[in-house]
Order: structure tokens, then C-alpha cells, then sequence
């Protein structure tokens, strides 16, 4: 007894923040998850960034001109990070917000009235009008740069498909809130599609599709049904953005997004002149 | 007020797109003279005292201080200094190939660097100010939420999402078929076709505006004017009924514009040949598609033996008439603002009919 | 999996990267290859992160801080006021005298009991026993109780079955039975034994039990007053740590309230949402008497009997507030509740109190309170009265006599005869210098006319300047020469009807009856 309570004293007297760092340190749970520690070293910073999922999107080395953010603009990694941060905030949005017609309303009324932290709603709001604008402008300084150019043509291709998807992100989220501004600019959006050559019931050609004198393209059958699930902006249009913007649209762009990366490494990293 | 009056003439779309292109042209054909750090000193402060003293005007911060319009002017300054920033790091390494200089990136290129610290780190800080950023932002701005929906009311002016409004503008000059669906579809194909299309091997990587100035010519006048503008234009220039309204105007429901357009068939069979117009619709507007498959086929080729002979030359037959066909595409809209603006056309081809009309 | 670490057990360390001896760190900023200056990077880092709790503090802050908190955090001091307040009545009114009295007795009573000490205890003693005694038996009782039944069932069950044991299960039964009776028995005897014991026991405590009794009903208010006064106010600590942020979201003081109206929906385009007053968030005292005087807003309703009471016609709970008053019943502040003013004053007095303004996006706001009658028309539409709104029903009248309701559709009064007369052979009677004086202003031909003055009103002419006089003259006589001629032009030539020809003005001349019946102008018997 008289052993252990001196231990006891021992160790008390000894620890010191940094004895405490370096026993978690040492400690096999810690080792578990980060394997490298602190990259203190030249070869832990080369190993930390080979060991960990996140880091690992970036090679070890890079080339110095291409992580300048006078060459980079950061667009790209910003864009990235407002796609995180809409997933975090939309997913916190998506426990508050029914899409029913009766509910979307008030839904997004309560999260200013009542909900804590209904702020994420303006979080997620000016956040997908940032990612929009980033998007630009990380597209336009590619093109100013010549990244696109070989090996990088098919990057670049993936990259335009991404930013139709941050727009169409946009557009379906747009109508959710269910308040004037959003059905009127949704109507407006879609009404393009009525137009749709063939397809559209008002677009040219449409007036051609027919069987004797019944016509195949209606306004309850044309691309702006499909799209809107209804002749005009309701509930079936609500229900259909809000799954495309919750689940549909996200996954593609995530998937994408995988292969962008993944191409920038392959494609020889950031360009830069030869 | 006299300057206000001025401010709101010199905003009218057709002389503010003019003016803003010719004004890319001349600043890409001297970028040594416009693309300088004075230069942005200059234009910068300005927009600086142009905002800040223009939001004295009630009209004006009505339409600027709206939740949704905020990000849009946020864009109106990163646009053009991003382009002016592009622009003039490519004045300096034009100038250094000049003089045999290696250029910027050239001079770091063989170096590399660990990624960690100095990537992630930088990546880290940056998400943090971003936060910081949008915190700051939400806390002071709420989102916007209007009336219930109302199918059955529909606002005046109706507008799509702030980035869909280069489309609506579109709407002016184009039916839907076009500046709905394909154009849109369009954009998405010439800029997916950009980097088969530009076989130029130098600027890989680098700025220059030398090197690929015929590029980046069409790129900024496309994505500037065309896109960026129009953007602009729609969002705090067009008021009720899609009117135009300067920036110190108030948004009158009742503001009327003179609606005098008239179809290319009508100039030539009514005005020229002093004839009644045909019946059939094909006859009608024979003209009409002469005009548009002289511009859509016959131009190629006619371009590929003048104005555009080394790309021929260069890009051979496939690739010359992919560019040409997307080049002449994007520049319809231009040529058909002109047509507007200066002989109220309406319709190059117009079967309303079938819904066709060019 | 590589061949070198085989996992053998949990135990060991991973032994990938193991360095045998610490590497001492490179001094990092000191070396060529780096792009930024470790350090300066660490200063940005500092500073952002600073800048990022500042502000996610704020945020939570700002979320944590809300309007209708304060309201609350007010109201609750009030009614610690008056309760406070109450208490100092309550012990003002007791009587002193016999209070003093009473506890006087209650000690003499104690100090009785404390002579008699070995008495009593000896007295509590077949107490405590018995009691004991009573609980064993009880329990026998219950335990014999339960399985009688259940042999019961076995026993009944067999019986409806016809089944062959049913004869041995009858048996068993009685014999329960007999057992449980037993039981009762001696339960009843402990019992009275119990009494008796009490009985004797009460002998020595009794008094001072029943003086005790005595007391505390003398102080029943006082108490009550005591325990509300607990509940308002448990201390700073309790109440700021319930309702502390975070903390809060566990039994927070300050809550939103709402009445979650069933029947009466919120009509929107298409839809009926259901109604969620959150009114009574602030409006605290609005359903207690005794606030009539407080600050708004926690003044009590001033019509408990019609309305609010759970026994008024319109009770609170089946109505809520915004189905009478309009507003946004979500709304949990005074801006978002489109509250409106009921004068110029009032405005005024809001935009600097509340930094007050109209709210552009909101389709009800609140009836001003002059106008709140309004709002009984929303169910009151079918009955030509509405009980207790004389403003209402006034107005209603107005509409009735002046014929709004010719050009604007009002439900209630579609079969309701028109105003005005029928003008569509006007050219036949009248003559268009009268039409136009009539309109310039008909009171003045007839003082009682009906038909309201359109011309040289307030605003168009007939104010005060800035009204151009001369140019509204010119225009309001171009109007109503215009109406006019409108008129002629759409008049048709009167049809009279055919003039009788049959007559003899002989026969007339003798029937003076008619004449006096029908008196005519111009008519003379002579």
C-alpha cells in the first residue's frame, strides 16, 4: 500500500503538460489513429501525408509555383469547402424542414422564430451563393492559367459538368423555402424548358409529334413536366427538387468531384509552365 | 441629379454592352497601358466612391441592399479584379519573354515543396477565414422570405436565380427555344470543347495573354460580356415587365417601352418589295433562312479562306468547323442585339405558328 | 497485409513507424525549401482562429439572446412582485391575537407531553405492535385474496367445459374460501385492537394535535403564497443555470408557449396550414385576472368574460389570438409579429421603441386595435348583427346604405337591391346641365341625397394646397362632362307607355275621390 501511494506521489510530481503530451502520445489508442504523430520530421511529413485519407488527396511534394495563391486564386479549394460546409449545414436543415406544401413554409419561418441555431439556414443560403461565384471564378482563372490544355483536357470537361451541377445545386434549393420569391423564380427557370425543341410543348418542332390528330406533346407531357412533376410549380415539383438537392445532385457532384481530384494527381498535379 | 440622369442614360443595355466591349478590346489591345496597378487604383476607388455615394439614392439601395442581390455585388468587384489581376500577371510574363526572362512560375517551377505544412496549412487558415467569413455574413444579413407561395399571384418583376439572369436577358433578343435551351446547352458544349478545340501548345500553365491572345479574346468576351454583364444587367437594371430601369429609377409598374419590333419579312416583303405578306410561312420568311443558313454555312468557309485561314490551317477541317459553328453561335447573340437595337428586328425567321423563331 | 507485422495479439505496439530515437526538429523556418514562413503562417493561424471563436460565440449569442426571453425574464419579476406583495397582505390580515394564543396552547400542549412522558410511551407501544400485527394479517389476507381467485377462474372455467375435474376444483375453492373469511376475521379484530390503542394514545396527543390542525389552517393562504413564490423565484443559481445556453434545453423557465389552434386554419394559397399561436410567449398575463394594469405586454385581456376564459364563448385553447386578431402566429417577436398601430402617435412611438417598421412580406398584420372588430367578421358573416361591435355593424349599415356593394362584391349582400337608380333611359328625363350640377355635388340639390360627393374632395381639388386649384378645376370638369356624355351616348330614348285614350274627362271631372287619393301637382278639380 505504502508502495503504490508513492508511486502515486512520484508521478504526480513529475507530470508536467509536456510528460502528459508525450504519454497520450504514446498511449496505443493514440498510435492507433494517428500513426505518424506529429510531423516534426522531413519523413514524418512525407509519411503524413501518404497515411491519412484527407492528405492523401495531395501528393507529398508539390511544385512551389503552383500552390501560390496569387497562381491558384484558392477558388478551387474554396468551392470544395463550401460544398462541406452545405452538406454540414443542409444536413443540420434537412431535421427541420418538411417538404410538403402545407409544412415548407412555416418550416423555414420557425427556423428564424424558433429553431437554436436557425442561422444555418443563412449559413447555407449565402454559402451556396458564395460556391456559386467561386466556382466562376476557380473555372476562369483555369482558363487564364491554360490548365485545361493537354493532359488536362478531359479534368477540365468534368470540371464544366461540376459546374452545371453547382448550379442546378442551387436552382432546385432555391424553391424549398416555398415563398413567392422562390416558386416565381422557379417558374420563370423552368418555363425554358416548355420551349425545348420537340420536347417542350411550346418549342419548335413539337407540333410535329403527333398520332393522326392526337398530339404526343402536351403541357402534362413535355420535358417541363418531367422536370416539375406537374403542369406547374406544386407539390410534386417541390418533392422532386427536394430529393434532387438533398440526395441526387450531391451524389453526383460527389462522385465527380472524387474523379476531379483524383485526375488533378494523375494529370501531373497543380500546372504549371513545363 | 444631372449626373444621376447621366449615370442612369449611359446604363441602357445597348450602351452599356457596347461600351463595355469595346472597352475589353481596346484593354486587351494595349493591356500594357490598362492593366497596371495604377490603373486598378483608379478603377477600383472609383467603384469604391460610386457605391458608396450612390447608396445615398433611395431607388438605388433598394435594389442593391436586396438579401438575395448582396452576393451579386460582392461579384461585381471580384469580377473585375480577378480579370484585371489574370490580366496583369500576364503582362509580366509577356514582358519577361520579351527580355529572355524565365517567367514567374518558371522560377519556382523545379522547386518543390512539402505538402505539409505549407499547402495544408494554407488550406486550414483559409477554410478558418472563410468561416470567420460566412458567420459574419449570416450574422448580419438574413435570408431572404417573402410572401407564402402564391400560384395564383405573380410578382412583377419576375426573376429567375440571380445566375440564371444572363439566360433571362437572353430572353430579350431570343423566344425560349434558344435562350433557354440551346444556348444553355450550347455553353455547356463550347466549354466543354474548349481544350480539343485550342491546340495552341503555349501558355500551358502559365499567364500570358501574347501567347493566346485570340483565346482569351473570345473567352472574356464570352464569359464577360455575354455572361457576367448580362448577370448584372439583369439583376439591378431590369424592373417590372423586364423594363429597363437605371440604377437611381424608380421601378414603375406602369414604365412603358415602345414596342415597335418588326420580323426581317415584313422589312422586305411589306417595306421593300411594298407587297402584302405571303401566306405560307416558308415563303414568307424565305429570306429569313437564306440569311440564317448563309450565316450558318456559308460563313465557315468563307472564313476559313480569310479572316480565319491559319486556324484552318492549323486546326484542319473537323476541328476549324466545330470552333466556327460555336464562335458563330455565341456571336448571334451580339449580332442579334445589334439588329435590335439599331433596326428594331424582331425575327430573322418568325413562324410563330410552330414556335420557331430565330 | 504485409509479412512483417503478423498480428499476434492486441498487445503490441503497431510497429510501423517506431523511431528508435526522437529526431530533433528542424528548425523549419530556417530552411531554403519552404514557401512560407512557418511562423507567419502560425500568426494567421492565431489570428483566424481568434477571429473564429469570437465570432461563433457571438453567433451563439445572438441565437441565445432572444426577444421574447426579456419579455419573459420581466413578467416573471412582476409576479414576484406581486406575490411579494400578497405575502405581506396575507401576513398583515392574520390575526395576531389568537395566533399568539394558538401557539401559546400549542406549547403549554407540548410541554403537557413532555410530563407524561413514560405514559405516552408506554401508550405508543401497543401502537407500533399492533400496527405491525395489522400489516402481517392484511398481507395474509391478500395473498389468500389472490389465489382464491385465480382458483376461481380454474374453477369456473372447468365448469363451463363440462370438464371432469370441476367437482375437486369446487372443493378446493370452499376450502379457499373458508380460509379467506378466516383471515377477514381476524383482520377486523387487529383492527379494532388497533383503534383502541389509538384511542388511548390520543388521550395524551389529541390536544395538541388538533391545535396544530388549527394553525395551519389559520396560515393556508400564507403558505400557498410561500410555495408560488418558490416555483417564481428558486434561487439565482437554479434559475440562471436552466436557463443557461445549452444547458436549456433540458427544463427551461423561459419557453417558447403555443396554442396549436385545430380547427381553425391559417388559409394559405392552396392549402390550410395549421395555426401555431406563439402570442402568449409574451402576452404572459394576457388570460390572468390582475393584470389589468401592468405594461403591455402583459396587461390582462380586457374582455375575460367573451373571450380567452375556458368558459367564454371564444375560449382561448379553440381559438387562439391570431384567428380573431390577424398577425403572424409563428411569430416570436414584436417586429415579425406585424403588430400595427392604431394612430400616427402609436407609429411613431414604435419606430423608436422597437425600431418598428411595416413589414413588406406579411399578407395579415394585426388589426390595428381600432379596427379590431374586423376580425369578428371572419365568422360573424352570416348574422346581419354581430353582437357587441357596434363599429362593425355600423359599417356594415354604411355598406347597406350607400351600395358599396354595386361595384365591389361582399359576401352577404348579393341579393341585395342596387343603389342608384336605373340610368339607362336618363336622356328621356333629365337634361345634362342637371346631371352636372348633380355631380359636382348632389347634396347640394337635395341634402339628404345618398350619393357621396366624387369631385373637389380632400385630395383632388377641394384640399388645401399643395393642390393645384386650377388645374384639378379644369380636370374635375372634364370628368364630369365626360360621365355625361357617357351617359347620353348609352341612354335610350324613353318608352313611355301608350297614353290612355279611352277616358271621358267628364266622368274624370266627377270623381273627385281619385283625385284627392293620387293628389297631382297642377291637378285641379275646378
Amino acid at each position: 500500500m505504502a508502495n503504490f501511494s508513492d508511486r502515486l506521489k512520484e508521478t504526480f510530481k513529475n507530470l508536467s503538460p509536456a510528460k502528459v503530451g508525450e504519454w497520450i502520445q504514446e498511449s496505443q489508442i493514440y498510435r492507433s489513429i494517428f500513426r505518424i504523430g506529429v510531423p516534426d520530421s522531413d519523413r514524418k511529413r512525407m509519411l503524413v501525408m501518404l497515411g491519412s485519407v484527407f492528405l492523401h488527396l495531395h501528393p507529398v511534394k508539390v511544385r512551389k509555383s503552383g500552390i501560390r495563391m496569387r497562381y491558384t486564386w484558392c477558388m478551387g479549394g474554396i468551392t470544395f469547402f463550401l460544398f462541406l460546409v452545405l452538406t454540414f449545414t443542409g444536413l443540420l436543415l434537412m431535421f427541420y424542414y418538411r417538404p410538403t406544401l402545407e409544412y415548407a413554409y412555416v418550416d423555414i419561418r420557425d427556423l428564424r422564430e424558433q429553431v437554436p441555431l436557425g442561422i444555418m439556414r443563412e449559413i447555407h443560403r449565402w454559402g451556396a451563393h458564395a460556391m456559386v461565384i467561386a466556382v466562376w471564378l476557380h473555372m476562369y482563372r483555369v482558363f487564364m492559367t491554360g490548365s485545361y490544355k493537354p493532359p488536362r483536357e478531359f479534368n477540365w470537361n468534368v470540371g464544366v459538368i461540376l459546374l452545371v451541377l453547382t448550379l442546378l445545386l442551387s436552382f432546385t434549393g432555391y424553391l424549398l423555402p416555398w415563398d413567392q420569391l422562390a416558386i416565381w423564380a422557379i417558374t420563370v427557370g423552368s418555363n425554358m424548358a416548355r420551349a425545348t425543341p420537340f420536347a417542350g410543348h411550346e418549342g419548335p418542332g413539337a407540333a410535329l409529334l403527333k398520332l393522326g390528330d392526337i398530339p404526343l406533346v402536351s403541357n402534362s407531357s413535355d420535358a417541363r413536366f418531367a422536370l416539375l412533376g406537374g403542369r406547374f410549380v406544386g407539390e410534386g415539383a417541390l418533392l422532386r427538387f427536394y430529393v434532387l438537392h438533398c440526395v441526387g445532385l450531391p451524389l453526383v457532384a460527389g462522385f465527380l468531384m472524387a474523379i476531379h481530384f483524383w485526375r488533378i494527381r494523375r494529370d501531373g498535379g497543380i500546372s504549371g509552365p513545363l | 441629379m444631372f449626373i444621376k440622369e447621366f449615370i442612369n442614360a449611359i446604363t441602357a443595355p445597348y450602351f452599356l454592352i457596347t461600351a463595355a466591349g469595346i472597352l475589353l478590346f481596346v484593354s486587351l489591345k494595349y493591356p500594357g497601358k490598362f492593366y497596371t496597378n495604377r490603373s486598378a487604383l483608379i478603377v477600383f476607388s472609383g467603384m469604391f466612391l460610386f457605391l458608396g455615394l450612390s447608396v445615398i439614392d433611395p431607388n438605388f439601395r433598394k435594389i442593391v441592399t436586396k438579401p438575395d442581390n448582396v452576393p451579386i455585388v460582392g461579384m461585381l468587384f471580384l469580377i473585375p479584379f480577378f480579370t484585371w489581376f489574370a490580366l496583369r500577371e500576364a503582362v509580366r510574363n509577356d514582358q519577361r519573354t520579351a527580355e529572355g526572362k524565365p517567367l514567374i512560375e518558371q522560377e519556382e517551377t523545379a522547386d518543390k515543396v512539402l505538402t505539409w505544412p505549407d499547402l495544408v496549412y494554407t488550406e486550414l487558415i483559409c477554410m478558418v477565414v472563410l468561416t470567420v467569413i460566412l458567420i459574419g455574413w449570416s450574422m448580419t444579413l438574413e435570408a431572404p422570405l417573402e410572401e407564402p407561395a402564391n400560384p395564383s399571384a405573380s410578382p412583377n418583376p419576375s426573376k429567375a436565380p440571380w445566375y440564371f439572369l444572363g439566360l433571362q436577358e437572353m430572353l430579350v433578343y431570343f423566344d425560349p427555344w434558344l435562350a433557354g435551351v440551346v444556348f444553355p446547352g450550347l455553353i455547356i458544349v463550347g466549354l466543354m470543347a474548349i481544350p480539343y478545340i485550342d491546340t495552341n501548345p503555349k501558355g500551358n500553365g502559365y499567364f500570358t495573354l501574347k501567347e493566346r491572345k485570340w483565346e482569351i479574346s473570345t473567352f472574356l468576351f464570352g464569359f464577360l460580356i455575354l455572361w457576367i454583364l448580362l448577370v448584372i444587367l439583369g439583376t439591378f437594371l431590369r424592373g417590372p415587365n423586364w423594363n429597363f430601369f437605371g440604377p437611381y429609377e424608380f421601378w414603375d409598374i406602369h414604365k412603358l417601352e415602345a414596342l415597335v419590333n418588326v420580323n426581317l419579312s415584313e422589312y422586305i416583303w411589306v417595306k421593300a418589295l411594298g407587297m402584302g405578306l405571303p401566306k405560307n410561312p416558308l415563303i414568307r420568311e424565305f429570306f429569313g433562312f437564306v440569311a440564317v443558313l448563309t450565316y450558318l454555312l456559308a460563313m465557315p468557309p468563307l472564313l476559313a479562306r480569310t479572316l480565319l485561314k491559319r486556324f484552318y490551317n492549323t486546326l484542319g477541317p473537323v476541328r476549324f468547323h466545330l470552333m466556327t459553328f460555336l464562335l458563330l453561335a455565341m456571336m448571334a447573340l451580339p449580332i442579334k442585339m445589334v439588329l435590335r437595337w439599331l433596326f428594331n428586328l424582331k425575327y430573322i425567321i418568325g413562324i410563330p405558328e410552330y414556335f420557331f423563331n430565330i | 497485409m504485409t509479412s512483417e507485422t503478423p498480428n499476434e495479439g492486441g498487445h503490441k505496439k503497431p510497429p510501423i513507424p517506431t523511431p528508435a530515437k526522437k529526431i530533433p526538429a528542424v528548425n523549419i523556418e530556417k530552411r531554403g525549401d519552404r514557401l512560407y514562413e512557418v511562423n507567419s503562417l502560425h500568426k494567421w493561424f492565431a489570428i483566424s482562429s481568434i477571429l473564429f471563436f469570437v465570432f461563433t460565440i457571438g453567433m451563439v449569442l445572438a441565437d441565445y439572446s432572444r426577444e421574447w426571453k426579456t419579455y419573459q425574464r420581466n413578467f416573471n419579476r412582476l409576479q414576484i412582485e406581486r406575490t411579494q406583495k400578497d405575502l405581506q397582505q396575507a401576513a398583515a390580515s392574520l390575526d395576531r391575537n389568537k395566533f399568539q394564543q394558538l401557539q401559546q396552547q400549542l406549547q403549554q400542549a407540548r410541554a403537557e407531553l413532555q410530563q407524561n412522558e413514560t405514559q405516552v410511551e408506554r401508550a405508543q407501544k401497543p401502537v407500533n405492535d399492533r400496527s405491525a400485527r395489522k400489516y402481517a394479517v392484511n398481507q395474509n389476507y391478500q395473498f389468500t385474496k389472490a389465489v382464491y381467485d385465480s382458483q376461481k377462474y380454474e374453477y369456473e372455467e372447468a365448469v363451463a367445459n363440462k370438464r371432469s375435474d370441476a367437482q375437486r376444483l369446487g372443493d378446493r375453492l370452499k376450502e379457499t374460501e373458508k380460509k379467506l373469511d378466516d383471515y377477514k376475521a381476524e383482520l377486523e379484530r387487529v383492527d379494532l385492537d388497533l383503534r383502541a390503542a389509538n384511542d388511548e394514545l390520543n388521550k395524551y396527543i389529541g390536544k395538541r394535535n388538533t391545535i396544530q390542525k388549527d394553525i395551519d389552517t389559520m396560515l393556508t393562504d400564507y403558505t400557498r403564497l410561500q410555495a408560488r413564490m418558490n416555483t417564481l423565484n428558486p434561487g439565482l443559481i437554479v434559475t440562471s443555470f436552466r436557463n443557461a445556453p445549452v444547458f436549456d434545453f433540458m427544463a427551461p423557465s423561459e419557453r417558447i408557449n403555443q396554442i396549436i389552434v385545430n380547427n381553425l386554419y391559417n388559409d394559405q394559397p392552396f392549402k390550410a396550414i395549421p395555426r401555431v399561436d406563439r402570442c402568449t410567449t409574451c402576452h404572459q398575463g394576457i388570460d390572468q385576472k390582475g393584470f389589468q394594469d401592468a405594461p403591455q405586454p402583459f396587461r390582462t385581456h380586457p374582455n375575460l368574460d367573451l373571450y380567452i376564459n375556458s368558459a367564454s364563448p371564444h375560449p382561448m385553447e379553440t381559438f387562439g389570438c391570431t384567428t380573431c386578431h390577424n398577425g403572424l402566429d409563428r411569430a416570436t417577436s414584436f417586429q415579425n409579429a406585424g403588430h400595427m398601430p392604431r394612430s400616427e402617435e402609436q407609429r411613431k412611438q414604435w419606430q423608436q421603441k422597437y425600431k418598428w417598421h411595416e413589414q413588406e412580406f406579411l399578407e395579415t398584420p394585426m388589426y390595428p386595435m381600432n379596427n379590431i372588430e374586423a376580425g369578428c367578421y371572419k365568422c360573424h358573416n352570416a348574422s346581419p348583427e354581430v353582437p357587441k361591435a357596434a363599429a362593425l355593424n355600423n359599417g356594415r349599415d354604411l355598406i347597406r346604405i350607400y351600395g358599396c356593394f354595386g361595384c365591389h362584391k361582399i359576401p352577404g349582400y348579393e341579393n341585395i337591391r342596387k343603389v342608384g337608380p336605373d340610368l339607362s333611359t336618363v336622356s328621356g328625363k333629365l337634361t345634362k346641365e342637371w346631371v352636372r350640377k348633380w355631380l359636382a355635388n348632389p347634396k347640394e340639390f337635395k341634402s339628404e341625397a345618398r350619393m357621396p360627393q366624387f369631385w373637389w374632395n380632400d385630395n383632388n381639388g377641394g384640399g388645401a394646397p399643395p393642390y393645384d386649384a386650377a388645374h384639378w378645376d379644369k380636370r374635375n370638369v372634364a370628368e364630369i362632362n365626360a360621365i355625361t356624355e357617357y351617359l347620353w351616348s348609352k341612354s335610350q330614348a324613353k318608352q313611355l307607355p301608350p297614353g290612355h285614350t279611352g277616358g271621358n274627362p267628364a266622368e274624370g271631372k266627377n270623381s273627385p275621390t281619385r283625385a284627392v287619393r293620387f293628389p297631382c301637382p297642377g291637378f285641379t278639380t275646378g
